[in-house]
């Protein structure tokens, strides 16, 4: 049952969020020493007046590192929110 | 305590650097911020005719990390499940996604319109909104309030919405960029329209790139 709220190993969505609140910042991405292996973002995106600037190569890096489950209680505070209505659902694509 | 044994505890300490998720999918300690919090709204699909706008618009969640946005994009139905008649807004701060909000009042939107079969709409909004949380399509912050797709029967439609609507060369620098990040062609026509015509009947362009 995919809507069970199971314990699958992953972070949940609301244990993110609390974690989030609890960590630093990082304060300029673009001295920042990151790892091999990992992209680290292209100078031509930094500006003078805007502190965090992330180029979409970087950004794209994160699409499956932030790997969330959406646990029941973000599920129904959150993503309830957005209401499909019966009938109205499409299976992807027009 | 040797030489070598300070040398060795030193190097011990160099190696416990704070990670990020991008190295440190569970223990991470530091996060990105985004340069300001946006909230992403959700437009319901009317079911019945009692229903007014105020009720089909409404905020779902706001983000202020790359993190947060992520973890949000993953878990919420991509685009080309949304029903028709429904739409996702993206805004900066509290902005709200009308044109009567203060903020947009003076503005107008970069919009193009996806006829017929779009099987890369997904990616297209994805480039959009990374664009816009990025900061990478303005040149100073000033100008983009939001981004908005519209997903009706006839076509999808993706619009970026700015500040002002008479800054022209300004406005053309985003739309040309704008253009790029929906992998639109020479021929493809992005259109500018001010809020001040959304209520005429057939609103014309003041800029078409």
């Amino acid at each position: 049952e995919a809507d069970a709220d199971v314990d699958d190993g992953r972070m949940t969505m609301t244990e993110l969020l609390q974690r989030l609140q609890e960590i630093n910042v990082v304060e300029d991405a673009y001295t920042f020493e990151y790892p091999e292996g990992i992209e680290a973002p292209d100078a031509r995106h930094k500006k003078e007046t805007v502190k965090y600037t992330y180029g979409p190569a970087f950004l794209l890096q994160f699409q499956d590192k932030v790997n969330i489950r959406p646990d029941a209680e973000w599920k129904q505070n959150v993503a309830s929110k957005i209401v499909i209505p019966p009938g109205t659902v499409r299976q992807g694509g027009r | 305590m040797s030489v070598e044994e300070v040398t060795q505890q030193t190097q011990d300490l160099n190696i416990e650097k704070p990670s990020t998720v991008l190295s440190d999918e569970k223990e991470f300690q530091l996060k990105h911020p985004l340069n300001s919090k946006w909230t992403l709204w959700y437009t319901k699909p009317p079911v019945d005719k009692s229903e007014s706008w105020s009720d089909l618009l409404r905020p779902v969640t706001s983000f202020e990390t790359v993190e947060e946005f992520w973890a949000i994009h993953n878990a919420i139905p991509k685009p080309r499940y949304l029903p028709f008649k429904s739409d996702y807004h993206l805004f900066r701060n509290d902005i709200r996604p009308e044109w009567e909000d203060p903020t947009n009042a003076k503005g107008g939107k970069w919009t193009h319109q996806f006829w017929g079969k779009t099987p890369d709409i997904d990616d297209l909004w994805m480039r959009a909104l990374l664009a816009v949380i990025g900061e990478t399509i303005d040149e100073d912050d000033s100008e983009i309030n939001g981004v908005v797709i519209n997903i009706r029967k006839s076509a999808y439609k993706i619009a970026i919405w700015t500040k002002s609507a008479d800054k022209k060369e300004a406005l053309t620098r985003i739309g040309s960029k704008f253009k790029t990040v929906l992998k639109l062609g020479d021929d493809a026509q992005l259109e500018f329209l001010p809020h001040s015509t959304a209520s005429e009947k057939h609103p014309q362009p003041s800029l078409v790139l």
